[in-house]
């Protein structure tokens, strides 16, 4: 598994224009063990929601809502300025928004691939929507369709919704003392699903999985609050994927693998507040040096590299 | 793309021949990690602040934990976080101090027995229409949506101005 025939390096560490060489291949089984891991951990915390969410519906349990972290970060300005929490909230949405912060500063959106039933859901649905695309060619040209270049225009604006989303919940439920996202919140409607009754959440709920039919975690890209509270607080985090130039192959399989689309065959570091820390791109790339996670300050010193002999060198940020 | 001098390795690929990056980790100061510890430790940092926070009573999942939980938080603090209050007896500990700590899974039985000044059954059943076919048991969450005009919200703001 090492490196065949390599070049000799220059005293930079890089290898001379024209040179060859090889670099190890990553064993497809590494992609197939961290799947396995992650998406055990999604059904893991999936069927416990759902289990409390199915007590919840034949005796009057704990309600689910007090597991979703973002309600620690709705209350947590009424909790400061007023000891209490606003209706809807308790304090194990206070404890699970300390739990996210600390998963966030260590693994930057961790919480959001290994974890949140919500992204569990999207991303299965659209699982199952890729195979049926492949049957269904109506299907397959809508999902194909985010690819082009209009689409990306829209997509590009509407990852801004998050931000917009955030303010609002937050900014909301500090002024008003109520959770005013919880009227159009997919997760607070499903969780009442066994509740029924005609809702703006449960069309926005509704609309959600549809979407995710052809876009893969639309509610993660364009809306989730608490996604973006996470890339927020990792901004901060000292780790983040990395992608090694020397390495890459330059194959683009990591930004097709990407869910959330992140450009990762042309960053260096990944630092986007978009990225969940699935570690598709890793599972996919084919070159076992090219990408993985490093750690480091959060904004990582430049060192100094005399020269200039390299074709994307002018891309590290 | 596999092969080497003429046998054909999977283990490896070739790169294309062209002009070479420096290693990134040559440009930038930072140090590999093994890929899947970060979430993991993430996950189980995460999974201990959620440990940590049961362990040392601060975790509730519904008012009602919070306000007569036998961890001994506060009584009447809605939130029940801050370790106060004497905690002493279920029964007194889980009615509310304050109109505000009104909750839904509360009954109008513990509503009257709070104590508010000026609070009556009479008063109460007037105000909001409350028929005396609904028994004082009946968690307050139960008659909103039955009786056109109440909800807890409106509970409060009567009982903060009757008190």
């Amino acid at each position: 598994m090492s490196i065949e025939n390599p070049a000799p390096p220059t005293r930079r560490g890089g290898v001379p224009h024209g040179g060859r060489r090889e670099v190890p291949r990553r064993s497809a089984s590494w992609g197939a063990r961290t799947r396995l891991v992650r998406h055990s951990l999604q059904a893991v915390v999936l069927g416990y929601i759902g289990w409390l969410v199915a007590s919840r519906a034949v005796s009057d349990g704990a309600s689910p809502e007090s597991l979703c972290p973002f309600g620690g970060f709705e209350t947590l300005w009424t909790w400061i300025t007023t000891g209490r929490t606003v209706a809807h909230t308790h304090p194990a949405n206070l404890a699970l928004a300390l739990a996210v912060t600390v998963m966030a500063l260590v693994g930057r959106g961790s919480f959001c691939g290994w974890l949140c039933p919500l992204g569990t859901i999207q991303e299965a649905l659209y699982g199952v929507a890729r195979a049926l695309g492949h049957a269904v060619p109506a299907l397959g040209r809508w999902q194909r369709r985010p690819a082009g270049p209009g689409w990306r225009k829209a997509d590009a604006v509407l990852r801004q919704g998050r931000w917009v989303v955030l303010a609002i919940a937050l900014g909301g439920a500090a002024l008003t003392g109520t959770m005013l996202f919880r009227e159009v919140d997919p997760w607070s409607a499903l969780l009442a699903i066994a509740e029924f009754e005609l809702s703006l959440a449960f069309v926005v709920l509704g609309g959600m999985l549809v979407l995710s039919f052809v876009v893969p975690r639309p509610f993660c890209r364009y809306a989730c609050p608490l996604g973006a509270v996470q890339g927020l607080i990792g901004y901060a985090s000292p780790t983040a994927l990395q992608r090694d130039a020397d390495a890459c192959l330059g194959c683009d399989l990591c930004t097709r693998a990407c869910p959330m689309a992140l450009p990762v065959d042309r960053s260096t570091r990944v630092t986007s507040a978009q990225c969940i820390g699935c570690l598709e791109c890793v599972a996919a790339c084919p070159s076992q040096d090219a990408l993985g996670v490093s750690v480091a300050l959060p904004w990582p010193a430049h060192r100094a590299v005399d020269g200039p002999d390299t074709h994307d060198q002018e891309l590290v940020r | 793309m596999t092969s080497t001098a003429g046998s054909t390795d999977l283990s490896v690929l070739r790169l294309p021949a062209r002009s070479r990056a420096v290693p990134t980790a040559t440009r930038v100061a930072t140090r590999r990690a093994p890929a899947i510890v970060i979430p993991l430790l993430a996950v189980l940092l995460g999974g201990g602040v959620v440990v940590a926070a049961q362990a040392s009573g601060h975790w509730a999942t519904t008012g009602r934990d919070a306000i007569s939980g036998g961890s001994g938080t506060g009584a009447g603090a809605q939130g029940g976080v801050d370790g106060s209050g004497s905690g002493a007896g279920a029964d007194t500990s889980a009615l509310p101090a304050t109109p505000d700590d009104v909750k839904g899974w509360m009954t109008l039985q513990m509503v009257l027995d709070a104590t508010f000044p000026g609070v009556t059954e009479a008063g109460l059943r007037t105000e909001f229409g409350i028929p005396a076919s609904i028994s004082l048991t009946t968690p307050l969450k139960d008659l909103d949506g039955v009786l056109t005009g109440f909800d807890v919200a409106s509970l409060r703001t009567w009982l903060n101005a009757a008190t």
